[in-house]
């Protein structure tokens, strides 16, 4: 059967046979969806004959409640059963009139993957039994299909103030265990950061001047490590974080000036940029590197040999980077360095050799960009 | 009365850290400040050659600094303005005969009696720049627009930042305004991009300079000279007044932007 109804302004039923899909207005508040619902059902009521139904929310951040509202209402109405509720990747604009005020869009940990054929199993619903759980904000960012990397598509890394959420809702799609207290852990909250920063940023000293201490070196502070609320060492290890959550990254050191010639900058975990890295300046970190301004020094992203490591800067003119033990050289001559005004770039490792492509996201399959070399 | 104690520094030699000094401190003088220049390029000494003041010379910084001579007997008066001093260099001597605490005594001293300390300081970054830098508060960068002048004067940025001279001010010195126009030198646009401090001023290049050294005269003096005027505009910022930069900026003509169109236009240097 297909069916296609343009009257009701709130509901829309799409698809054919068994693969039926209720897409909800995601405009309209709430309780006018619930009353559009109803009264959809009772308008054709003669249509359903049981079977199992996908319910499309749109980009609306509904929460779980909400939701279970919803399928009450679909179930009672129709004696259809609601398999899956999932968010529409059409609608990728930014949230629309219902922003949740508690927890913005990065935030959110679920994505419930869309446009699966039903016979694949579908996650279960979220269990009427929480009703005091904190609200599910459904992400309205294309869900990948399974075949990708489960880690670079199921879970965004919460990026702000890890500690002050709640625990995240349990995904029903990714591994509970390698979410509940993941990101607590590998996140410093931001104050803490820049207390890090502060801290090492005032004995900025060049080896010129100083000779004693041969370069600038910020190491993450065993005392400011120590103040953390660490996991046992047993407890960390039976963690199983994804690798890019891995402990080392544990601090961001975040550099608030230029980066001159002679300066070296080196950090176990993330560096970022506040200003230019200039020519003669070096930056190496065994994380990411993100310059906000032009990367004209050298820099090494993933010392210890992470290849996954990336550098992103606004502006890449340098002679020679490096991610983990892959070099890349730009052209011979910078004349008219390509990639100084064309936005933030990205550089990442792609068949042993740096690429470089237009920066488009941290999760964006980057695929073969402008080969970093001569 | 307190006064500013300001080095200037490049980094780099021969950009013309001297004649700025001189120019300056000759510049700030005409404009009614008391005013003592010192050269803290020990063994090196020229501050008093482009003064035109060699021959007066009994006492040195050095001789100041170990006590042989009172403060005053080693500061020369200049010439032409009343109200400038000049302590100079020792020959004789190396950098290492002074220490950073020594001069930056002196300079507190002088600072009760002068409303500007200049100090002329040596090229590279070892012990000399280290004696004037730790004696100052403010500092003056200049350069050239060349890249290894801008390189070393990055570096130095970050060496004055290192020792809590912040936001440096910087003269960009000899700009030559037709091989800016080609594309064959940078124009100040470009050098602040990179070196992202404040412009204190820009000098253009200009053979007056040269002769006006080699006679002992400060091309300040030189109402024809366009470095000269370039100077006393610097002189007036630093007092702290709003002057208009000079105009060195290339003016293009038809002909050279249809070569632009075409492409003949390319710039010949890549950042510094």
């Amino acid at each position: 059967m297909t069916q296609n109804s343009t009257k009701n302004p709130v509901v829309q039923v799409s698809g054919r046979g068994t693969n039926v899909e209720f897409i909800i207005d995601d405009v309209s508040p709430f309780d006018q969806i619930t009353k559009g619902i109803r009264d959809y059902l009772v308008e054709n009521r003669g249509m359903w004959s049981g079977g199992a139904i996908a319910v499309n929310v749109g980009s609306r951040l509904t929460s779980r409640d909400q939701l279970n509202e919803i399928k009450n209402i679909i179930e009672s109405g129709s004696g259809l059963t609601v398999v899956r509720f999932s968010c529409s990747p059409e609608t990728m604009a930014p949230p629309p009139s219902v922003p949740d005020p508690v927890r913005p869009l990065q935030h959110n940990a679920v994505i419930i993957p869309d446009r699966k054929p039903t016979v694949a199993p579908a996650p279960p619903v979220r269990p009427a039994a929480a009703p005091a759980a904190p609200p599910i904000v459904e992400a309205s960012r294309v869900a990948q299909p399974p075949k990708t990397n489960p880690q670079h598509t199921e879970v965004i890394i919460p990026e702000r103030k890890p500690t002050v959420l709640p625990p995240p809702p349990v995904d029903p799609v990714a591994a509970p265990t390698a979410f509940n207290e993941a990101p607590r852990q590998t996140v410093l909250p931001i104050e803490e950061v820049s207390q890090v920063l502060q801290s090492s940023q005032t004995p900025r000293q060049q080896n010129a001047v100083m000779p004693e201490p041969p370069h600038v070196q910020y190491e993450p502070r065993a005392s400011v490590e120590a103040e953390q609320p660490l996991l046992m060492d047993e407890e960390r290890a039976n963690l199983k974080r994804p690798s890019y959550l891995q402990s080392q990254r544990d601090t961001a050191l975040l550099v608030k000036s230029t980066c001159r010639s002679g300066e070296i900058i080196r950090h176990q975990g993330d560096v970022v940029v506040l200003g230019d890295v200039n020519p003669g300046a070096e930056v190496v970190a065994s994380g990411d590197i993100v310059v906000f301004g032009c990367l004209r020094g050298f820099a090494h992203a993933g010392s210890e040999g992470d290849t996954k490591a990336t550098i992103v800067t606004l502006s890449l003119g340098s002679p020679r980077v490096q991610i983990g033990p892959h070099v890349g050289v730009s052209s011979g001559n910078n004349v008219h360095p390509k990639y100084t005004d064309s936005g933030p770039v990205i550089a990442y490792v792609r068949r042993r050799s740096i690429h470089v492509a237009l920066f488009e996201g941290r999760f964006f399959k980057y695929g073969k960009g402008e080969l970093y070399d001569g | 009365m307190t006064g500013r104690t300001i080095v200037i520094t490049s980094g780099k030699g021969g950009v013309g850290k001297t004649t700025a000094t001189a120019n300056l401190g000759t510049a700030l003088a005409m404009r009614g400040h008391k005013v003592v220049v010192i050269d803290t390029d020990i063994g090196l000494r020229n501050l008093d050659v482009i003064m035109g003041l060699e021959n007066r010379i009994v006492y040195d910084l050095v001789n100041v600094i170990e006590g042989k001579c009172k403060m005053h007997q080693a500061m020369i008066r200049d010439k032409h303005q009343l109200e400038l001093f000049l302590i100079p260099a020792a020959q004789t001597r190396d950098k290492d005969s002074i220490e950073p605490e020594q001069l930056r005594e002196l300079c507190e001293k002088l600072e009760n009696e002068f409303d500007y300390v200049l100090m002329d300081c040596p090229a590279g970054i070892e012990g000399g720049f280290k004696n004037a830098v730790a004696a100052a508060k403010e500092a003056i960068l200049v350069t050239t627009p060349e890249v290894s002048a801008i390189r070393d004067a990055d570096r130095v940025i970050g060496l004055l930042e290192a020792s809590e001279l912040h936001r440096p001010k910087l003269i960009i010195n000899r700009i030559d305004t037709n091989m800016v126009k080609h594309g064959d030198m940078m124009n100040k646009d470009d050098i602040v991009e990179l070196l992202s401090v404040e412009v204190l001023g820009l000098v253009p290049a200009d053979e007056h300079t040269i002769t006006a050294a080699n006679r002992g005269i400060p091309v300040v003096y030189d109402k024809k000279a366009p470095s000269g005027s370039a100077f006393l505009r610097i002189a007036a910022r630093v007092d702290g007044d709003e002057v208009p930069f000079m105009d060195l900026e290339p003016r293009f003509s038809i002909m050279d932007r249809v070569k632009g169109l075409v492409g003949l236009n390319g710039r010949a240097y890549s950042h510094a």
